[in-house]
């Protein structure tokens, strides 16, 4: 190799670089973001700067204290994965358990990986399942927004109210799209996460394979899995099921995601499909987050073999679909 | 269109090509003509002869080392720009040529692949002649970013280019001859289409077909071509020729064998492409041996300064520091100019866009991983020999990791010819011309009757081929 | 880095989706709000027609709930016409056993009375901790009540105390009279006449006359002006108060508040303790069937005992006949001393003059009257001096029936509108129901004045 200080080949380097990439992550939340503030005030706003700069300062601080190489521009994974993290928090969340949330995120599961990029499961995922799991009384509140626009202090320090809303079958098509409903900060509008999802896909920072199949599997299985359940099955209550759960958000931005997904097609759809089958399978048994959530860490961690696996695969792919035959 | 460029001097390397440099025929002192042969392969060596493409005298003979670190002795000649000819540089009489006949005349012309592996061509026909190939593929697709100069040969010069393949299709006994074109480029295709009509009748034992393909980099490296067409896998050493019963040329290369057979022309000129980020585009007929900084002053929009000028396509080129003594040689398409752009350097993220990517499906990610912790069996295994160095990997990669310069060197340490010239390698550049033999040993018995010198053969033969049209190629 | 370019697009973006974004939630928010508060008004009506059916309900927002951190929300109520119906009030009341349930309490709008009770609907079995049994006993008793709500701690006699027609029992026909045995500063003796026919009070008239015979009485005197009283003059203010209590028939119903004067009664500002004292004298005098001769001549053996003379040898007597004097100075004849020898209330004249004829004994069962209220008037004179019970409730204690403690639920109980007993064998539910209807009282009456100020 040569020791020259002459760039090598290549010397046009696409813009796709990885600021860019979280950057585009960032936007592509910003809808999702404005949705949560509208609907639950400053307590959302309060919620969000709180993770992003936990989440940065303690990424900032492991980097530090383990003196590795962080590349040489602020690193903006922090960002992404601490708005992430708070988009999937119910808005009482309080301030000590989203702390929680965001440390275990930062520390355990970023940065003894290896810091940005190198972690095998998805932080904010993660950090939302563990709070989820240690309390689960901490986040039970998904109460309904006029109660939570403005709060007192003390209730984002000390305690949430837990007022569950058990029910979202009452809830109309539209706002269940425009998520006018008591839900998480951002997952509740089907909207915005469309938009968002479509705006990765045209910045060509995500890839379709495992979201699209994650959520054709639900759709199949769903049935099965409510006649398990609960030995019945609506239309009504699927449709209600696929917008309202946050599994639209699951599949755009964790199963979306680059770094912790399967990079090649096969992969990435049979990842999308496990992750769906996880999840219906889980489904009558867990809580509707850790059944949400726990499938998708499992796919994260099979999709370092499933790459592996994958690539033997397409390796004897047949390059036909670069002609065109006809 | 074209520019076409009179430099003042060339600088003409004898070593353009795959194989042993040629020897300089001439001295300093001595005047040449447009046309002449300067460099003369020696006897039984795999090479091919260097001409001039300008008339003027020869002012030194030294060693130069080019920028993919061959050492190579260099003729330089100041052009006199009196552009006097060799008197046999006219069209040729009668075209009845047999077969051998043919490729003799592409020998001499000094023809060698000029997609840039630079293999010497009439060596490639002989050998597909041996083989029995049937497809004769005319790789039209250029891919690499900005560079578009094969483009502009097949839309000056469709006719040539179609004639040169058909010509050289049957001499090698193909049945069909197949151009391969992007799908995009819908006016080359339409001038191929209609060259085809017109010379279809005089090859009637030809059967002509177009292959679209998508539009995308690389895609014309051999097995690349292989997959995509024939659905093989072709492992390293397999050739097309065996496998597939096929032999891809460059659509340029074929336009210099027709000139070569039609014009008696040999191989002293070809379209380069001068663009880039910082460049609206050019594209320069030139003398080969011209010093790149020629091509930039004629480049009017090139701003001399910041700008990184690269040897070859901006993938997989070298940067040059010194365009002044740097050549144009037969095998660069493109002098890329490019703005320096700092890429950020963070570690890997993991997001697999490299894997992506890849043409030949490799995880440049792990694979890089496995070397830099000196894993090198490893990484064989994980088919860091089957890079193509063509540098996506690096291109896409977010992290702005080198990826292509450590797997291609480390895919380059066992074999010299599949990797592309082109790239930085000039550690292995001087083991090159050593170990050649030993790497080529299936190609040798190509070289036995090798003739010397820059005589014209114009003998007429079996299945000879009459002219289509007229030739106003000037150089 | 990126370049500036890249970062200018990026903000470019990342404003285009913030846009768009805002875009879709307001516009979706416009859109679905619709259903929105469909679906709200679904919820209010599931929770909350079990008490107030009503069209429409709309969440009231005060200041003022910030000191009920028990109460969830204050509904109001509307009819289609959108024409306000009553609060419902849903809130948690701490059972006695320490126990929180919620509950739910509607009012009527304008006249604070309770409308219904119920248990949230969704309120788990669990959670329940009032039966459905005990609910349907504590509605009827306290359904149609105006709040605030105390336990009375009267008999039997209050049972039928639903009914609208309340009278008090026992009470025997004639005129009956009371008069204050001292004088006021401004040197008037009130007095109270009564006349009660078939056991409901007819006629109630409250002056006072001046221990100056030459003055005028109180009545007169406010309407030429001589008397001033704070609001109307005190004449329409006695009119209004006598009328009042016309309508309730028992004194305590007026809700006299512990500094004398009264909220229920309009127009009425003035100090009503002497005419709550001396309706009540006169309500006790009617159950003995003391009449106003026999009050008359009590006074007389008063002042014979005193001045060994009658009114008339004395010249107390009045044109209108009432004995004009004032026994100021033998307070010893009418006060009531504990063992401390500090006075604790006044002895009514029928009572002095059993005293004084020697009639009287600790237990003496006067033959007119029910055993029970006139056994708990003799043995607890202090009925008028306020005794502090602590929730104004004794259960089976034998204190005087028309007890009134100080406070409940942290109200005075002067302010109390109304009077229920427990429900048996639910006390303990029927004191949370009436902890919640007193809450809403309490918020009620904040929500209302921040309302106003």
């Amino acid at each position: 190799m040569s020791k020259d200080k002459r760039q090598l080949a290549p010397f046009i380097h696409t813009e796709k670089n990885a600021p860019y990439i979280y950057m585009t992550l960032l936007a592509s939340l910003v809808p999702c973001t404005v949705c949560g503030i509208f609907y639950y005030g400053i307590r959302a706003i309060v919620l969000i700067l709180f993770c992003m700069l936990a989440f940065t300062l303690s990424d900032n601080f492991c980097v530090r204290v383990t003196r590795r190489r962080s590349g040489d521009y602020f690193d903006l994974s922090s960002l992404v994965e601490g708005l992430l993290l708070a988009l999937m928090l119910p808005p009482n969340t309080t301030l000590i358990s989203a702390l929680v949330a965001v440390l275990f995120a930062s520390v355990i599961t970023k940065q003894v990986f290896g810091g940005a990029g190198s972690n095998i499961i998805n932080p904010a995922c993660s950090g939302r399942l563990f709070i989820e799991l240690v309390s689960p009384s901490w986040m039970q509140g998904f109460s309904y927004r006029e109660d939570n626009s403005w709060f007192s202090v003390i209730s984002l320090v000390v305690q949430g109210e837990p007022a569950k809303y058990k029910d979202y079958s009452n809830f109309t098509f539209s706002e269940l799209i425009t998520g006018n409903y008591p839900g998480l900060i951002g997952t509740a509008c089907l909207a915005c996460i469309v938009i968002g999802g479509l705006f990765l896909t045209l910045k060509g920072t995500m890839r379709l394979y495992s979201p699209v199949s994650y959520l054709i599997t639900l759709i199949s299985f769903y049935p099965i899995s409510m006649l398990i359940e609960t030995r019945t099955f609506t239309f009504d209550g699927f449709i209600v099921y696929l917008l309202s759960s946050g599994a639209v958000f699951v599949a755009v931005f964790l199963l979306g995601d680059l770094t912790t997904m399967p990079s090649r097609f096969t992969a990435g759809v049979f990842a999308g499909v496990v992750c769906g089958i996880l999840t219906m399978a889980t489904k009558p048994f867990l809580s509707p987050m850790v059944s949400l959530l726990a499938p998708v860490l499992a796919v994260n961690f099979l999709s370092f073999v499933l790459d592996f696996f994958s690539k033997t695969l397409s390796r004897r792919k047949v390059r036909s679909r670069e002609v065109d035959l006809s | 269109m074209f520019e076409r460029i009179y430099p003042s001097k060339i600088i003409l390397p004898m070593k353009m090509h795959s194989g042993v440099p040629a020897v300089p025929s001439v001295k300093a002192g001595d005047y040449v003509r447009i046309g002449q042969c300067v460099g003369i392969p020696e006897k039984g060596t795999f090479s091919v002869p260097v001409h001039s493409g300008i008339s003027g005298r020869v002012s030194e003979i030294k060693d130069i080392r080019l920028p993919n670190g061959i050492l190579t002795p260099a003729v330089t000649i100041i052009n006199d720009m009196k552009r006097t000819r060799l008197d046999s540089l006219r069209p040729r009489s009668g075209l009845k040529l047999s077969a051998s006949e043919a490729i003799g005349i592409i020998r001499d012309a000094g023809i060698c692949g000029m997609g840039g592996e630079g293999i010497p061509t009439a060596a490639k026909l002989k050998r597909a002649r041996t083989e029995v190939v049937s497809d004769f593929l005319v790789n039209c697709l250029q891919s690499e970013p900005y560079s578009t100069s094969d483009l502009v040969a097949i839309t000056e010069y469709p006719d040539y280019v179609v004639s040169g393949s058909s010509a050289c299709a049957r001499a090698v006994g193909a049945s069909r001859c197949i151009f391969l074109i992007s799908e995009n480029r819908k006016q080359q295709r339409q001038a191929l289409e209609n060259s085809i009509k017109r010379i279809k009748d005089d090859f009637k034992d030809l059967e002509f077909e177009i292959k679209l393909f998508r539009e995308r980099f690389p895609q014309g490296y051999y097995r690349l071509v292989a997959r995509a067409l024939y659905g093989k896998n072709l492992a390293l050493g397999e050739t097309l020729e065996k496998s597939c019963k096929a032999v891809l040329f460059n659509c340029s290369t074929m336009l210099a064998c027709w000139e070569a057979l039609s014009d008696n022309i040999p191989m002293m000129s070809r379209i380069v492409s001068v663009s880039g980020d910082a460049s609206g585009g050019h594209n320069m007929l030139v003398p080969i041996g011209t010093p790149v900084s020629e091509l930039l002053t004629n480049a009017q929009d090139i701003k001399n300064g910041s700008d990184r000028i690269v040897w070859g396509n901006c993938l997989t080129g070298i940067e040059i520091t010194d365009p002044e003594n740097t050549p144009v040689v037969k095998t660069t398409s493109v002098i890329s100019v490019v703005r320096r752009a700092e890429v950020p350097r963070t570690p890997c993220i993991h997001c697999g866009l490299c894997s992506e990517c890849c043409p030949m499906n490799l995880s440049p990610n792990t694979i890089f991983e496995m070397l830099n912790q000196g894993l090198k069996q490893k990484a064989a295994e994980e088919g860091a020999r089957d890079c193509i160095a063509c540098g996506s990997c690096s291109y896409v990669c977010p992290a702005g990791i080198n990826l292509t310069t450590s797997i291609a060197s480390f895919a380059g340490e066992g074999r010299i010819i599949e990797i592309n010239s082109l790239l930085d390698n000039r550690g292995a550049g001087d083991k090159s011309i050593e170990s050649y033999g030993a790497a080529s040993v299936g190609e040798a018995s190509l070289l036995e009757d090798y003739p010397d010198g820059d005589e014209k053969v114009s003998k007429r033969a079996a299945d000879s081929i009459t002219l289509p049209f007229e030739k106003d190629k000037e150089v | 880095m990126m370049t500036h370019s890249q970062l200018r697009q990026f903000i470019m973006e990342a404003v285009l989706l913030l846009v768009l974004g805002a875009a879709i939630v307001i516009g979706g928010n416009l859109m679905s709000s619709k259903n929105a508060t469909r679906r709200i008004q679904n919820e209010y009506h599931y929770r909350f027609s079990g008490v107030l059916d009503c069209a429409s309900y709309e969440k009231v927002k005060s200041k003022a709930l910030n000191d009920f951190p028990e109460i969830d929300g204050v509904y109001i109520g509307y009819d289609t016409m959108g024409i306000p119906k009553g609060y419902v009030v849903d809130l948690m009341v701490q059972m006695p056993n320490e126990q929180n349930m919620a509950i739910l309490v509607s009012l009527d709008y304008e006249s604070t009375r309770v409308t219904g009770i119920a248990l949230p609907p969704d309120t788990d079995e669990d959670s329940r901790y009032i039966s459905e049994d005990a609910m349907e006993l504590i509605k009827e008793k306290v359904i149609g009540r105006q709040i605030p709500i105390t336990f009375a701690t009267e008999d039997h006699s209050e049972d039928d105390d639903k009914s609208e027609n309340y009278t008090v029992e026992g009470l025997n026909d004639g005129v009956y009279y009371a008069q204050r045995l001292f004088d006021d500063r401004n040197r008037y003796i009130d007095y109270v006449e009564m006349e009660i026919e078939n056991g409901v009070i007819k006629k109630v008239k409250w002056d006072a006359f001046s221990t100056d015979k030459t003055n005028q009485d109180r009545s007169e005197a406010s309407l030429k002006g001589a008397y001033v009283t704070s609001g109307l003059d005190w004449a329409t203010q006695s009119y209004n108060l006598c009328h009042a209590l016309l309508e309730c028939q028992e004194p305590d119903r007026l809700a006299m508040k512990s500094n004398g004067t009264t909220d229920i009664v309009d127009g009425v500002t003035c100090d009503i303790r002497p005419f709550v004292e001396l309706a009540k004298e006169c309500i006790g005098n009617s159950k003995a069937g003391y009449g106003k001769e026999a009050y008359m001549r009590g006074l007389d053996a008063m002042l014979v005992h005193l001045f060994e003379k009658d009114a008339e040898e004395l010249g107390y007597l009045n044109e209108d006949g009432h004995i004009v004097f004032s026994f100021e100075k033998n307070p010893e004849i009418y006060t009531i001393y504990n063992d401390d020898e500090v006075a604790v209330g006044y002895m009514p004249v029928r009572q002095i003059e059993a005293v004084i004829n020697g009639t009287w004994h600790e237990g003496d069962q006067d033959p007119v009257s029910t055993p029970a209220s006139d056994g708990g008037n003799r043995g607890n004179g202090s009925n008028l001096d306020y005794d502090s019970t602590e929730d104004g409730l004794t259960p089976g204690g034998a204190l005087e029936n028309q007890i009134i403690t100080d406070s409940m639920d942290d109200l005075p109980m002067s302010e109390m509108a109304s009077f229920i007993e427990p429900v048996p064998d639910y006390y303990d539910e029927t004191r949370t129901v009436i902890k919640a209807c007193n809450t809403c009282y309490k918020f009620l009456k904040e929500y209302l004045n921040w309302k106003v100020t």
